[in-house]
């Protein structure tokens, strides 16, 4: 079965696909490093085997090339990034380009023309002015261009794809169904889905970027410094309290978390929603990667409450690929009911169980 | 309707019906009336000599024009409402004017000039209605109204004289070639499809113009902004795309995954 995903994330380009039966990721850094093309720039980048892009007089560095360049010519100035928050980078110029040039490196041309991609978009955000409207036409209008029948989905209806969280109503068990919340770089996006029907969905502007901003603002560091820290040394069940990194980096974690929680809560109440069963918790996204992560997003969340029964609380069993992983579930099971439209079968139906919502 | 042409380079005069046909000219027969024209020997042999050519004979009784008009109306009606969202989507000045012009001519060359002239009515209504820095479309809607009703009546000739030579070309070729037809029908869905979105685009810039800070206003205005800021920097996009040279196809480390892809697919799709 043909048919791929991709996760466009603010930090990282995953993608998916099915070769020979086996899923196949391709992550790459969504980033890029500019430099003047001056007289052996070329030649210097070649010669190191980065991957680079030639426009006009400059010379820009992609992926994890990018990250390297800049640490070694110690010029975080020319480290830029086509996605913020999320969404493409309104403040750089060279966002879609990149970008594009990128999301096409990543998950390459089509099998066939037609095939089904599965992209993740986030959900408009609850606490920013800004919709996802432009950059989902953009990136929506590259992937047809370059001949994939493009389906976009919610990025945090993706975990619920990947993980499958169950509820048990009378003996009967609801595939799909749960909470869903992707801790990416820029957003949290958090989804609840019924039997794989998204009930509610939203994102929130903030996430490991502002973590990052936050510790490094209020230790005077660079945000590089912090980035690198948090990834080699956060573990929230071992937090050395003379390290005023990580204790700043745990307490900036910590009201993210309540700071979504909250969040949910609202949306749960705006939403007037009712649910009589323990509902699963996924947890996916690199923000939530720090051991212990998950144990202090229960504590939390104990201590605050939710207006729903919560069941579990777990973490994706690769919190990495699991969006990545949901699209291509998602693009897989799309091109297998366009096929069985396409062969004059009918498509596979749901159960004759009667639909009764979980959230109303 | 059963139109014929004169192939010839002079005219051809069929004494029995008392019709001249001018050279290269048409004719339509049915205003003779149908049983006469065919009871014509001089037709008849005109036709069989290869003077004058079918252009084209529909079943006596059908009232086309009827038909025709009926179908252009129903069709306005129904794109009334999709297009004016497209005229809205470039509310500048520049642009309003180039519909107006645009809209001038098709007018011109419309056989329907009268049936829209209530239409018009309502337009100047509410033209004339507005506040605000919208003088500059009152002056050029007046100018379109004075000049297509009163006063250029030779330019209104020749566009429509120039609509209905074309419409003669097409009916012309129908016999030999179909491609000829359809061109004639898009160019046909092109006239009214601008007079349409025109006709309601000028509605809609009307009360856009006319705003003077109201809250709704300032938010439809900024809408449609936004959207017409991505129509342009998406077009702007395949232009940048070919400045670019890569020095690679593929990117990114590969590592295999094992998440029973293939299952819950087959999971997800059973459910839906």
């Amino acid at each position: 079965m043909c048919a791929k995903g991709v996760d466009i994330g603010t930090c990282f380009l995953v993608g998916a696909e099915l070769k020979d039966g086996k899923e196949v990721f391709t992550m790459e850094r969504d980033a890029f490093f500019s430099m003047p093309n001056e007289d052996f720039a070329e030649d210097m980048l070649t010669k190191s085997g980065a991957f680079y892009i030639i426009k006009g007089d400059q010379i820009y560095v992609v992926g994890e090339d990018a990250l390297k360049f800049s640490m070694v010519t110690g010029n975080a100035k020319d480290y830029r990034r086509p996605m913020a928050k999320g969404v493409l980078n309104p403040g750089e110029e060279e966002a879609i380009s990149m970008m594009e040039v990128l999301l096409e490196a990543v998950v390459g041309k089509p099998n066939f023309p037609g095939e089904t991609i599965c992209a993740t978009m986030p959900a408009n955000p609850v606490d920013a002015e800004f919709d996802v409207t432009f950059h989902r036409m953009v990136l929506e209008r590259f992937l047809k261009k370059i001949g994939y029948d493009v389906k976009c989905i919610n990025e945090a209806m993706c975990i619920i794809y990947a993980e499958n969280p169950t509820v048990t109503i009378n003996n009967e068990v609801l595939p799909f169904t749960g909470i869903a919340l992707s801790f990416g770089a820029g957003m949290v996006n958090l989804a609840a889905s019924w039997r794989a029907k998204k009930l509610l969905e939203f994102s929130c502007g903030r996430s490991g970027d502002w973590i990052d901003r936050q510790v490094a603002k209020v230790r005077s560091v660079p945000v590089s410094k912090v980035q690198s820290h948090k990834e080699k040394y956060l573990n929230f069940d071992r937090i050395d309290p003379t390290d005023q990194l990580l204790v700043a980096l745990e307490i900036y974690y910590e009201d993210l978390i309540r700071y979504v929680i909250g969040h949910f809560q609202q949306q749960l109440k705006m939403a007037n929603a009712t649910i009589d069963e323990p509902v699963e918790i996924v947890i996916a996204g690199g923000t939530s990667k720090p051991p212990g992560f998950v144990d202090r997003f229960k504590n939390i969340l104990r201590e605050i409450g939710l207006p729903i029964p919560v069941k579990a609380v777990r973490h994706a069993k690769d919190p990495l690929k699991a969006v990545a992983a949901g699209a291509l579930i998602a693009a897989i099971s799309e091109e297998k009911k366009r096929k069985a439209a396409s062969a004059g079968e009918a498509a596979p139906k749901a159960s004759a169980k009667k639909d009764v919502p979980l959230i109303s | 309707m059963w139109i014929v042409k004169n192939v010839l380079r002079g005219s051809i005069q069929i004494e029995d019906l008392k019709v001249k046909i001018p050279a290269k000219d048409y004719f339509d027969l049915d205003k003779i009336g149908r049983e006469r024209a065919e009871q014509s020997r001089q037709l008849k042999l005109a036709m069989e000599e290869g003077y004058l050519q079918n252009v084209k004979k529909s079943d006596p009784g059908t009232n086309e024009a009827v038909l025709v008009k009926e179908e252009t109306r129903s069709e306005i009606k129904s794109k009334i409402e999709e297009l004016r969202a497209a005229i809205v989507k470039s509310p500048d000045k520049e642009t309003v004017l180039k519909a107006i012009g645009d809209l001038r001519g098709v007018l011109a060359g419309s056989k329907d000039v009268e049936q829209i002239r209530a239409d018009f009515d309502d337009l100047k209504k509410l033209v004339s209605s507005m506040d605000g820095d919208g003088g500059w479309l009152k002056k050029e809607f007046e100018k379109l109204r004075t000049s297509f009703f009163d006063k250029e009546k030779d330019e209104k000739t020749l566009m429509k004289r120039e609509v209905l030579e074309l419409r003669k070309a097409v009916l012309e070729e129908r016999g030999r070639s179909q491609a000829v037809l359809t061109q004639f029908n898009e160019f046909r869905d092109t006239l009214l499809k601008e007079f349409k979105g025109l006709l309601t685009g000028l509605v809609a810039a009307g009360p856009r113009m006319s705003a003077t800070g109201e809250g709704g206003e300032a938010v439809g205005e900024r809408v449609r902004m936004t959207e017409v800021e991505i129509k342009a920097r998406l077009k702007m996009l395949d232009q940048r795309e070919k400045e670019l040279q890569a020095n690679f196809e593929s990117i990114g480390r590969k590592v295999e995954g094992d998440m029973g892809a293939a299952n819950q697919a087959d999971l997800l799709s059973d459910l839906e």
